[in-house]
């Protein structure tokens, strides 16, 4: 009868099979008279192997860091572009002289209803009312 | 040699830097971060690689001391050794047009990573070596500084506090589950 390997032992094969091994028989092969105490562990285990496989950097990133150790180069440096506000209103920027014609037009504006309304002011102190305009033609 | 060849460092580079990029990623959470820290992993084993020859260390070993010691400082700089939001960065595409059954399954594995970010330092830089790196007990001595023996060791006490962590969870959900029924 073979003497089982202390727990340990077995934990360390067990993870070395499934990081390194073929497959099932490899495993199978590993925790083959381990304590069932090390063959309950083989979930977790598997669980493990799937949480930390591993990732891969970009190809740009490499390539960059590369040259920038070798070379001097400065690599550009990627960093997550903030997501555009959604409640915030974009204000279209205009050309000057667009803007300078817009802000003279609505100045002369408010300068002709101010002189309309001088003008009503001083009829009705004299004394006479504004005729109302109409397109009726009067009777004579 | 590769104090004097640059070309010699570009194939030590080319060997070990999607290694070490992982490392770092795993620590971090970040693709960003792990970027600008695996840069300045090389950067600095270009800088002090004349300290390396000298120390006699197998070349992995230093390089992976350099992460973990950068890794480390950042970690203390942010403030935010516990808040890794890996499954933005892993499953965020994934989790939105996948079956539940998949969501389901990463949920398991951002537990269990939750759970290996809830151990000591030493024993979630060992789990990291293991599993993300592939490295044997011998070559995690090299680099935790510790025999082979005490490597298999601590291995051993780190599955058992991990799988105690993970099973009081389990425990405290059902118990959550059934408080709600009532």
């Amino acid at each position: 009868m073979r003497v089982q390997p202390p727990l340990p032992d077995a934990l360390t094969s067990i993870t070395d099979a499934l990081l390194h091994g073929q497959g099932e028989a490899d495993l199978r092969r590993a925790a083959h008279n381990t304590p069932p105490e090390a063959q309950a562990y083989i979930p977790m285990l598997r669980q493990m192997t799937r949480a930390y496989a591993p990732v891969e950097p970009s190809e740009a990133f490499m390539r960059d860091l590369k040259t920038e150790l070798l070379t001097g180069k400065p690599r550009p440096v990627r960093r997550p572009i903030p997501s555009k506000a959604k409640n915030v209103v974009v204000i279209p920027r205009i050309p000057a002289t667009v803007g300078a014609f817009a802000g003279g037009a609505a100045t002369l504006g408010i300068v002709l209803i101010v002189l309309s309304w001088l003008g009503n002011l001083l009829a009705s102190r004299s004394g006479q009312t504004p005729r109302p305009i109409s397109h009726r033609p009067t009777s004579q | 040699m590769a104090r004097t060849d640059k070309a010699a460092f570009g194939e030590l580079y080319e060997r070990y830097v999607k290694r070490i990029y992982n490392y770092i990623y795993f620590r971090t959470g970040s693709p960003y971060d792990a970027e600008d820290l695996t840069a300045r992993v090389f950067t600095r084993a270009m800088a002090h690689i004349g300290q390396y020859t000298d120390r006699g260390l197998p070349f992995q070993a230093w390089l992976y001391r350099i992460a973990h010691n950068l890794t480390a400082n950042w970690h203390r700089d942010q403030g935010r050794r516990k808040v890794i939001p890996l499954e933005d960065y892993i499953t965020g595409e994934l989790i939105g047009d996948s079956p539940d059954h998949l969501v389901e399954d990463e949920e398991e594995l951002e537990t269990l990573r939750a759970a290996v970010r809830r151990l000591p330092e030493d024993r979630q830089q060992l789990l990291l070596l293991k599993f993300v790196d592939g490295l044997s007990n011998a070559e995690i001595g090299h680099i935790m500084d510790k025999t082979e023996g005490a490597i298999k060791s601590l291995y051993h006490r780190t599955l058992t506090a991990l799988r105690d962590e993970l099973q009081g969870r389990a425990t405290d959900d059902e118990d959550d589950a059934r408080r709600k029924q009532r």
